[in-house]
């Protein structure tokens, strides 16, 4: 008779899920998403556990499985969060509360975002997508301090950093987005996981990436690579944006319909306070239009 | 605490610092230089075919790219390409070997005449030692004569007013003249002349000969030009067959590693000689990438992109080597995230994973 296994996590869900099935044959693995509040589901879930995987702090975990009278082994795993690949990628919040939809989803540049709080004009923004204004934000040098942070993140979780991280880091872009990993990713944490809770290590080393559906990259936003920021990483770039309903679209339409999006909106009521206090952006883009000499744009 | 002398060195010296952890593209093995390249230095460039692609990044790059040979006014672009005009400072071609460069040398000094006549190619002749430079080759042997003269010249310049020579070491196997041991760029028979076993000799120089050789090549280019600053950079290319009855990829590693070697010694000898790293940022199975294209022998552009990137902040920006930071940095470092995706979202992802 197999372990029940809970899986727990954010939009990790589902890979997660399938990989440590997949790894865990004779267990009954079984998950749920936390959606920033405890899920409806979870207590009784719980009450049967073996084993709870989940990305919550483990005291917050503790509190919750006492609380229920449950006592399931509790494996903390990372939220995985790494903007190396995709430094212009930022989300909005409304002041109001909430996050705002933008062209892509949740997903917005900061370079737009940037323009539209200042006056920029679409061609304005276009001219800024060039290597020495990458280079001016800091965009090249994104690696150390994301490696620094995700470092960060893992230190409370039972997954041990180097072990998850550096497989990957040879494998190319490992994010879909800041926030959403690759299949690849999430195989290589139920891996860790896996091991701790002794699977068969043919099972553990197996090359299910290639077996697995990736549920993140057929139902979400894809973020470019820019081709600036790829040369530094030794990656190939375009600037195409896979939207989650499948549509790829170039700088100019991403650009174009970004600032749509935010022609209906007041500057006031988005909080781009963290660009503000980032002394590299009004040095960089300045805080008026026209802020550089047009002339660079990109296509596909 | 018992003190040891790994105590204090650098992060550069230490494997998990300096190569596990660096980043993608940053995997940096430059961390002294002997000099730098400045805008208004002559940079001259001789060597193997990888040599191409530093002198093709000096002519792009706002650096000066010596041509002390250049392509006739008028001539249109691509027929100067095709006629190796500007692919080297000098029309000398691809100088893969050690030796091929120590003759030149002292064929452009009078130092040495070979007893090699111009090789037939149909009816034309080409140049035994440059048999690419002319694709339609050489009327007769008065006008491959004429040319030589001003190749010679042109090479002469080369050596004593380059302010930096960059030398790329490409191969030890070569074939050579039995009769006065002159070494040719390609085997005879293969883009002109004939194979003649009584006339042609394969040799796979060893790593004496080709340090003895590269201490004189270093030398006498200092002998006519006493302030050059050479760069010594072995390239990263296999080789494309050997004539040793073994594995190529052995004979590849043979050879250089002897390159490699004498690099490193030259290096060690001679102040005025640097050694840049191609070799090991494209070939070592260690780097974060592997950059040679599918046929596992040439490298891809993303890969030279890489070694010029590396060149350019070492010695034109003068940017110092720099670990990637260790300690952890606290969450939210990078500003707001988004990680509570709607629900919509995290069920589109989980029933697409399943």
């Amino acid at each position: 008779m197999g372990r029940n296994i809970v899986v727990m996590s954010n939009c990790q869900t589902g890979g997660l899920h399938a990989a440590l099935a997949a790894m865990l044959p004779d267990d009954q693995v079984t998950s749920l998403a936390w959606l920033g509040a405890e899920p409806a589901g979870l207590r009784p879930l719980l009450a049967d556990a073996d084993v709870w995987v989940c990305s919550i702090p483990r005291s917050q975990a503790e509190a919750i499985a006492a609380d229920c009278g449950a006592a399931p082994r509790i494996v903390v795993v990372p939220t995985v969060w790494f903007p190396a690949f995709h430094p212009d990628q930022t989300p909005l919040l409304l002041r109001r509360g909430g996050e705002l939809e933008g062209a892509v989803g949740p997903y917005h540049s900061k370079i737009c975002a940037w323009g539209w709080t200042h006056g920029f004009s679409v061609d304005d923004v276009l001219s800024c997508f060039r290597p020495d204004v990458f280079a001016g934000l800091g965009y090249f040098d994104a690696w150390a301090p994301a490696v620094a942070e995700l470092r960060g993140i893992f230190e409370p979780t039972d997954v041990d950093f180097a072990g998850w991280f550096l497989p990957l880091g040879r494998r190319g872009a490992f994010m879909l987005t800041n926030n959403h990993p690759r299949i690849d990713a999430l195989v290589q944490l139920a891996r860790s996981v896996a091991v701790l809770l002794d699977a068969d290590p043919e099972l553990v080393r197996y090359g299910w990436e290639q077996v697995l559906p990736d549920g993140l990259l057929a139902s979400s936003v894809v973020w470019p690579l820019y081709p600036a920021v790829a040369d530094v990483l030794d990656l190939p770039g375009a600037y195409v944006w896979r939207l989650a309903s499948g549509e790829l679209i170039d700088l100019p339409t991403f650009v174009v319909r970004c600032m749509d999006r935010y022609a209906s909106l007041d500057p006031a009521e988005v909080d781009t306070d963290h660009l503000e206090v980032d002394p590299r952006f009004p040095a960089t883009l300045g805080t008026s239009a026209p802020a550089l000499v047009s002339g660079a744009s990109g296509g596909r | 605490m018992a003190s040891h002398p790994y105590q204090g060195i650098g992060d550069h010296q230490f494997w998990s610092r300096a190569v596990t952890w660096a980043p993608p593209g940053g995997l940096d093995a430059v961390v002294h230089t002997r000099f730098g390249v400045g805008p208004d230095d002559r940079v001259g460039t001789m060597g193997s075919c990888f040599a191409q692609h530093l002198s093709r990044h000096l002519a792009r790059s706002g650096l000066h790219y010596f041509v002390a040979e250049a392509a006739p006014d008028g001539m249109r672009a691509e027929d100067a390409l095709a006629r190796q005009y500007g692919v080297f400072s000098a029309r000398y071609g691809n100088v893969y070997t050690v030796a091929q460069a120590l003759q030149l040398f002292e064929r452009a000094y009078g130092g040495f005449a070979p007893q090699e006549q111009p090789w037939a190619r149909g009816e034309v002749v080409v140049d035994p030692f440059r048999p690419l430079v002319e694709p339609d080759g050489f009327a007769d042997a008065a006008a491959l004569e004429a040319d030589r003269d001003c190749h010679l010249a042109a090479t002469r310049s080369v050596f004593e007013d380059s302010d930096v020579f960059v030398f790329t070491l490409g191969l030890t196997e070569a074939w050579r003249s039995r009769a006065d041991g002159a070494v040719f760029a390609t085997a005879p028979g293969v883009n002109g002349g004939s194979w003649d076993p009584e006339r042609y000799e394969f040799v796979n120089f060893g790593i004496d000969d080709v340090r003895g050789g590269l201490f004189a090549l270093c030398e006498s280019i200092r002998s006519v030009n006493p302030d050059v600053r050479i760069l010594l950079t072995v390239s990263p290319v296999p080789l494309i067959a050997t004539y040793e009855d073994r594995h190529v990829l052995v004979s590849t590693t043979a050879s250089k590693a002897v390159l490699r070697v004498a690099a490193d010694e030259a290096h060690r000898r001679f102040d005025f000689v640097d050694y840049f790293p191609s070799f090991e940022l494209i070939s070592a199975a260690t780097t974060p990438r592997n950059h040679y294209a599918p046929d596992l022998r040439e490298v891809e552009d993303l890969g030279v992109a890489h070694v010029m990137r590396t060149f350019t902040q070492h010695y034109v920006e003068g940017r110092p080597w720099a670990a990637a930071p260790s300690a952890p940095v606290p969450p939210s470092a990078s500003g707001p995230r988004s990680v509570v995706c709607d629900e919509e979202t995290v069920a589109a992802a989980i029933a697409a994973s399943s």
